[in-house]
C-alpha cells in the first residue's frame, strides 16, 4: 500500500524552492561551451566578455527560467486535474489541450509559416490551446458531470492527434515531417525571453487562476454532492481548473513542445511527501515539475549524446517506469 | 454554532428527474431540536427530498431557511446552516480519518486558512461523540462499512451547523453502531440542532425520533408525532402485515408481505 511520509507542506516547499535554485544556479555553469567559474558569474551580471553575457544572459538563463515555469505549470495543472477528475491517472493531456497546441504548431510547420515569421509556433499552438478549450466547454458546460468533461477531452484528444498525423503522413517533405516530429518531443533549447515573454502570462495567469482551488478540491474528495453542501461551487471550481490547466498547458506546449508524463508523476510524487489530501498538492506538485524539468533538461545536455536529445523524450523515459512503479505501490491505496 | 436557524420550510416542492417525477407538491417545516424520521419505502423520494432541501437538485415551489428563499442564501451560507452525509458517498483519496472529518470544517474557512485550534477541538468533539476517536489516524479506505459510516457522520457533525440532514446513516452498521448513531443524533438534537435523519429501519424511527414524515410515490403520507403514526399507514404505504409490539414505543415487526 502506498505509504506517506505525511512531511510539513511548508518545510517541503522551502526544500524543493532551495532545490530548483541551487540546481538553476548549477546549471548555469553547465553547456557546451566551457565558460569558468568567474566568468559565468561576471557573464550573468553583465560584466566581462560580451560572448560569455550573450551566453549567460540570452541562452542559458531563459532556458532554465522558461523549464522551471513549464514545470511548474505541467505539476500544478496535473495535481489539479487529478483532484477534479478525482482520478490519479489524469494528466493535462486528459482534457486535449496539449495535443491540440502541439497541431497549432505542426500546422505552422506544416505549411510553412514557420520559416516566415518566428512566432508563429507559438501563437499559433497557443490558438490551438484555445480552439480546444472553448470546444471544451462547447460540449461540456451544459452538464456539470464530469464524466462528460472527461469524454469530450478524450474526443478532442483523439481528434488533435488524428490530425497530428495526418500532417505527418502528408508531411510535404523529409525535412519538415522530421521538422514536425522533433518540435513534438519537445525541448528548452534556444529559447529566448522573448518566449518567457510571450508565454509567461499566461502561464502565470494559469497558476493565479489555480492558486485558490485546494480547498475546493479536497472537498470533493467525498464526492459532488458532499462537496456542494460544504458550500464548494463546482461550476466555479471546473471552470477555474481548466481554463487554467489550458491556459498553463497551451502556453507551455506552445514555447517547447509536448513534454509528457510530468504532469502525471509529479503529484504522486507530492503525495508521497505530504499525504493524500488535494488541498496542499498545488504548491509542492509545481515545484516538483519545475526541479523535474531542470534535471531533465540538465539530462539533455550532459556531452555524451550523440544526437540532439529531447526533453519529452527524456520525461517519458523516467516518468513511464516510475508511473509503473507508483502504480504498483498504490494497487491496494486506491480502491 | 455560527448561523442561527430555527425552521426550513418545503412549500409545494415538485422534483422530475428526467421523465421521472420524483416529489409532487410536498410541503413540510423542519425544526430547530428535534429529530425528524424521514421514512417510505424505496423511491419514495426521500433523498431527493433532501437535495432538494438543500438546494443540490433544481425543484419547483419554494424551499426558506427562516423565511428567506434558498436562491437568496450564497453557497457559502447555506453550508454553514445545513450539513449533509449523503447515503453512500463516496471519498476519493485514501485520507486520514482526522483529514477527513476536518473537511466538516470547510465552510468555516477561506482557501488558505489552515486547521485553526477551534477546528481542532471541534474534529476531537465529534470524533468523541460519534464513537470512532479510536479510528483517527487510520485511512479511511482501510475502515469497515460501518465504521466508515460512523465517520461520515462525524464530518458532518464536524460542520456544527444548526440543521443535520443524515441520509440512510445506519444502513451498514450493526445494531450496537445503530444505537449509537441513533444516540448521536437525539443528543445532537437536544443541543439544539434540527435533525433528519432518513431511515429504513422503522422501529429505530418510531424510538429514536419526535416526529416522522412518511413518504410514499412522492408525496407526504403521513407527518406527525412518531408515537402517533398509524400502523395501518405503514402497512398500506410498506406493503407488509406488521406485528405491533409492547407499549409505549410500538416496535413495528414486518410479518409478511401483503
Amino acid at each position: 500500500m502506498m505509504r506517506s511520509l505525511n512531511l510539513d507542506v511548508r518545510l517541503v516547499c522551502l526544500v524543493l524552492a532551495a532545490a530548483i535554485m541551487l540546481c538553476l544556479f548549477g546549471a548555469l555553469f553547465i553547456g557546451p561551451t566551457s565558460l569558468g567559474f568567474a566568468a559565468t558569474l561576471e557573464g550573468l551580471f553583465g560584466l566581462g566578455d560580451p560572448v560569455t553575457q550573450m551566453i549567460v544572459q540570452e541562452l542559458r538563463l531563459p532556458r532554465l527560467i522558461l523549464g522551471v515555469a513549464v514545470g511548474f505549470s505541467l505539476g500544478v495543472s496535473g495535481a489539479a486535474l487529478q483532484g477534479l477528475l478525482r482520478n490519479p491517472l489524469a494528466d493535462p493531456g486528459v482534457v486535449g489541450v496539449s495535443a491540440s497546441a502541439g497541431l497549432g504548431a505542426v500546422i505552422a510547420i506544416y505549411f510553412g509559416v514557420a520559416m516566415g515569421f518566428q512566432f508563429a509556433i507559438p501563437i499559433m499552438a497557443m490558438g490551438g490551446a484555445l480552439i480546444a478549450t472553448l470546444a471544451l466547454f462547447a460540449l461540456a458546460s451544459r452538464d456539470a458531470s464530469v464524466l462528460t468533461l472527461i469524454l469530450a477531452g478524450i474526443g478532442i484528444n483523439a481528434m488533435a492527434t488524428a490530425l497530428t498525423s495526418l500532417a505527418f503522413n502528408f508531411a510535404p517533405n523529409p525535412f519538415t515531417l522530421q521538422d514536425m516530429v522533433m518540435w513534438m518531443l519537445g525541448s528548452l533549447q534556444n529559447r529566448s525571453f522573448t518566449d518567457i515573454g510571450l508565454a509567461g502570462p499566461f502561464m502565470v495567469g494559469g497558476w493565479l487562476l489555480m492558486f485558490g482551488v485546494g480547498q475546493g478540491l479536497a472537498a470533493l474528495s467525498l464526492g459532488e454532492d458532499a462537496a456542494q453542501s460544504l458550500g464548494i461551487d463546482l461550476r466555479r471550481l471546473r471552470l477555474k481548473v481548466v481554463l487554467g490547466t489550458a491556459l498553463c498547458v497551451g502556453a507551455a506546449v506552445s514555447v517547447c513542445g509536448a513534454i509528457g508524463f510530468v504532469g502525471l508523476v509529479v503529484p504522486h510524487l507530492a503525495r508521497y511527501l505530504i499525504g493524500f489530501s488535494p488541498r496542499h498538492l498545488l504548491l509542492p506538485s509545481g515545484l516538483l515539475g519545475g526541479l523535474m524539468i531542470l534535471l531533465a533538461d540538465l539530462l539533455t545536455r550532459l556531452p555524451f549524446w550523440h544526437t540532439d536529445l529531447r526533453l519529452g523524450v527524456v520525461t517519458a523515459v523516467v516518468g513511464a517506469p516510475f508511473f509503473l512503479y507508483v502504480v504498483v505501490r498504490t494497487r491496494g491505496a486506491m480502491r | 454554532m455560527s448561523s442561527p436557524l430555527t425552521h426550513i420550510q418545503a412549500e409545494q416542492v415538485s422534483v422530475r428527474l428526467g421523465h421521472a417525477q420524483i416529489l409532487r407538491d410536498v410541503s413540510l417545516t423542519l425544526r430547530s431540536g428535534e429529530v425528524l424520521g424521514l421514512i417510505g419505502p424505496n423511491g419514495a423520494g426521500k433523498s431527493t427530498l433532501l437535495r432538494a432541501l438543500l438546494g443540490l437538485v433544481p425543484c419547483e415551489g419554494c424551499v426558506s431557511y427562516d423565511d428567506v428563499p434558498l436562491s437568496d442564501i450564497p453557497l457559502a451560507e447555506r453550508a454553514r446552516k445545513v450539513a449533509y452525509a449523503p447515503q453512500g458517498a463516496p471519498v476519493h483519496w485514501p485520507l486520514s480519518v482526522a483529514a477527513l472529518v476536518g473537511l466538516g470544517r470547510v465552510p468555516h474557512q477561506t482557501p488558505f486558512q489552515p486547521m485553526s485550534a477551534q477546528d481542532q477541538a471541534v474534529v476531537d468533539r465529534v470524533l468523541e461523540a460519534a464513537d470512532c476517536a479510536h479510528l483517527k489516524d487510520r485511512t479511511v479506505l482501510s475502515l469497515s462499512g460501518g465504521e466508515r459510516a460512523n465517520v461520515m457522520l462525524a464530518r458532518a457533525m464536524a460542520v456544527e451547523a444548526p440543521f443535520l440532514f443524515a441520509d440512510e446513516p445506519v444502513a451498514s452498521l450493526d445494531p450496537y453502531h445503530q444505537l449509537v448513531v441513533m444516540e448521536t443524533l437525539q443528543q445532537e438534537a437536544a443541543r439544539g440542532t434540527g435533525v433528519v435523519v432518513v431511515l429504513h429501519d422503522i422501529a429505530l424511527a418510531l424510538r429514536f425520533c419526535d416526529r416522522l414524515c412518511i413518504l410514499n410515490e412522492g408525496q407526504v403520507a403521513y407527518d406527525g408525532r412518531a408515537r402517533e403514526v398509524p400502523t395501518d399507514l405503514l402497512e398500506r404505504v410498506y406493503r407488509v402485515r406488521a406485528q405491533a409490539e409492547g407499549g409505549g414505543a410500538k416496535p413495528f415487526v414486518p410479518w409478511e408481505r401483503l
